[in-house]
């Protein structure tokens, strides 16, 4: 009788879910997903507005303009669902967004169809290719020295600071395109943003980090010059 | 003893085992760290999600460089308290009475008990935790957990080492269950418990050692615990009397689409010596005086499915194991056999509302003593019930809670009938 009696309820538990999977749009399975992870720092309206946003710095990123830091894509452009999947997987660091890897898959996927009905952007525009990353160079001493010189000349040091530590002359103006002020990344420790990985920072100087002050350098600088960079930048983390 | 003393002594235990407090573990400091709500972890809070399984395995660590105590401002303090204060009735069959057998009932307000926790990070290479419950009617509270781990050894995340008082890595957590009136059977039954010299239930921490480890996301894991098990009287040492215990688990999606959208499957076991002579003051065992040990062991297997969205899951899980002590812990014929486990199912249709069932169930193989046939003190248990978390937050979770239990034990009553025990709970849950 006992075993008769769970077997009824496991039915009817079962029934219940095949009716909650009825709504099997991905976008309606990641508001689930979005609501049980995510809405406490980005808010209901995906505007940033969570309850612990306020007690947050940097403060949760307002999904509602379509602009992301973190992309494959060029500056201003939406980014690919593979931009968004490698953010939410891998977190930020220095940020209160942890890494999700431990979701399935799928619910990595629900979310980001989720996250993409904030902002029309998506609807309308669709993001273009990642960038190319070009082979990179021998990274030697030869390769930090002229990233150094374009380290001043394209005048990083303005915000990150000429020691790369993120206190540059401008650092303490800086605001993102909400208005909120935003500090310029220290280098010299702990872990990148955007990853450690060589291709990681340089995609970071070709594409620009959308709704801050970090620009794209694609237009002013060359990849070779480019790679440069990236080598000065990290020889400047590996000192420490 | 006498079936009469038995089926009393039985009346007894039943009745104190059931309702029991929810010991440990849903800790909102961690939440006020992170500034993330109680569901980021908790698939129905203190039930883990996949998130809060890894967060766990990382040594209570996000891994976005905010996790050690010098990242926090200095006045952060890890600490959280959890209670349940609710109303029970329990009701039992075939009570002796001068008027016969009777089935009587009893109801009232349980006197809370309380859970204080402290955990959380040492530093980017340790982790600890430390659970004081109880507080309750008797005024006295007992260390339930306490421990130190080094994490990720040399920076490998295979490689974890606790030591202290810990909870062995169950199937399911017996300190994180959703059903507060019934015991997971398989982890703390014994046949004829009041004449077995040993104590040891799984369910139980340990006082020890555990080597765990685990892969990104905690998908592959295991954790092996060397520990000296605390149903061991009269133990000479850890080294003479150890229990070891091992549980290895898989998770992986076997379908890109579909309604199953999650298995995990896994394996566990233990095996433990304990001596069955000893010199004794007063009757009691004198600790370091055991010898001829003999061993008593569990092995059994565990399957998880997760149904739907996994924000919203149905989960389904099944344990299977098979339990074995040496005949000379009774005093008996031939080494007591049983088998068992639980099927267990949760449906959180909303990230706020569960409903849970679990059927358990215990069969014995071969009995201890000769008097006793076969399926003696066999068990089947059912148990129902709701959770609704009218309030959730990053400081603090509160939920309605439900329950009803129907737990039947097999000829230990008067006369050789059965036993049934019904039990109905509800209570406030809370967490700061």
């Amino acid at each position: 009788m006992p075993k008769f009696k769970m077997a009824v309820a496991c039915g009817a538990m079962a029934l219940l879910a095949a009716d909650g999977m009825a709504e099997n749009g991905a976008a309606a399975r990641g508001k689930k997903a979005y609501g049980r992870y995510c809405v406490s720092c980005h808010g209901v309206d995906g505007d940033g507005r969570g309850y612990e946003a306020q007690h947050l710095d940097p403060t949760p990123r307002n999904f509602t303009k379509g602009a992301f830091k973190w992309r494959t894509t060029p500056s201003g452009q939406i980014p690919r669902d593979e931009d968004l999947l490698r953010t939410i997987r891998n977190g930020l660091y220095a940020t209160a967004m942890p890494p999700w890897g431990a979701l399935s898959d799928q619910d990595l996927k629900d979310l980001i169809a989720y996250v993409k009905t904030f902002s029309p952007r998506f609807a309308k525009e669709a993001p273009d290719p990642a960038i190319t990353i070009p082979p990179q160079p021998p990274n030697n001493a030869s390769s930090i020295a002229a990233g150094k010189e374009t380290y001043q000349t394209v005048q990083c040091g303005q915000c990150h600071g000429d020691g790369g530590r993120g206190d540059g002359p401008s650092a303490s103006t800086l605001k993102d395109e909400w208005g909120q002020p935003i500090k310029a990344h220290d280098f010299t420790v702990g872990n990148l943003k955007c990853g450690n990985a060589p291709e990681d920072v340089y995609r970071v100087f070709m594409t620009g980090l959308n709704g801050t002050p970090m620009p794209s350098f694609t237009d002013s600088v060359t990849p070779d010059e480019a790679w440069h960079l990236v080598h000065y930048v990290l020889s400047l983390r590996q000192k420490h | 003893m006498s079936q009469k003393s038995r089926t009393v002594l039985f009346a007894v235990v039943a009745a104190a085992s059931f309702w029991q407090p929810p010991t440990a573990d849903a800790f909102p400091a961690f939440a006020r760290k992170y500034g993330v709500a109680c569901t980021t972890c908790h698939e129905s809070w203190p039930k883990l999600n996949d998130f809060g399984r890894a967060f766990r395995d990382r040594g209570y660590r996000m891994g976005t460089g905010m996790d050690d105590p010098t990242d926090k401002p200095p006045a952060y303090w890890p600490i959280a308290i959890r209670a349940t204060p609710g109303y029970s009735y329990t009701s039992q069959n075939n009570v002796e009475t001068d008027d016969g057998l009777r089935t009587l009932g009893t109801g009232s307000f349980e006197h809370p008990e309380m859970d204080i926790l402290t955990g959380g990070t040492l530093s980017s290479k340790a982790s600890f935790l430390a659970v004081i419950a109880g507080f309750g009617a008797e005024g006295t509270a007992q260390i339930e957990s306490a421990w130190v781990r080094l994490d990720a050894i040399g920076g490998n995340p295979w490689f974890n080492l606790r030591v202290g008082k810990h909870e062995l890595d169950q199937p399911r957590s017996s300190h994180r269950p959703l059903t507060f009136t019934q015991d997971y059977l398989i982890y703390v039954h014994r046949p004829v418990e009041d004449q077995s010299l040993l104590q040891f239930n799984l369910a139980d921490n340990q006082l020890g050692v555990e080597l765990s480890g685990h892969d990104d996301g905690s998908r592959t894991r295991y954790a092996v615990s060397f520990a000296d098990a605390n149903g061991a009287p009269g133990s000479k040492s850890l080294f003479s009397s150890p229990l070891l215990y091992g549980h290895v688990t898989r998770r992986f999606q076997p379908f890109s689409s579909g309604a199953l959208k999650q298995v995990k499957l896994g394996a566990f076991g233990t095996v433990g010596w304990a001596p069955t002579r000893f010199a004794t003051s007063g009757g009691e065992p004198i600790e370091g005086s055991g010898t001829s040990n003999k061993t008593y062991n569990r092995v059994g297997g565990d399957l998880s499915l997760w149904l739907g969205p996994m924000s919203t899951p149905l989960a389904i899980t099944l344990v299977v194991a098979h339990a074995r002590e040496a005949e000379d812990f009774y005093g008996g014929t031939a080494d007591a056999k049983w088998t068992g486990g639980y099927l267990q199912a949760e449906f959180t249709p909303r990230i706020d509302l569960t409903f849970f069932g679990r059927y358990d169930w215990i069969r014995h193989g071969q009995q201890p003593l000769e008097e006793l046939s076969k399926n003696f003190g066999d068990r089947d248990a059912v148990t129902a019930g709701l959770r609704y978390t009218f309030s959730y937050s990053s400081r603090s979770d509160v939920a309605w809670h439900v329950e009803f239990t129907n737990h039947r034990t097999k000829l230990v009553g008067p006369d050789g009938l059965d036993l049934t025990t019904k039990q109905f709970f509800t209570g406030i849950d809370f967490a700061f």
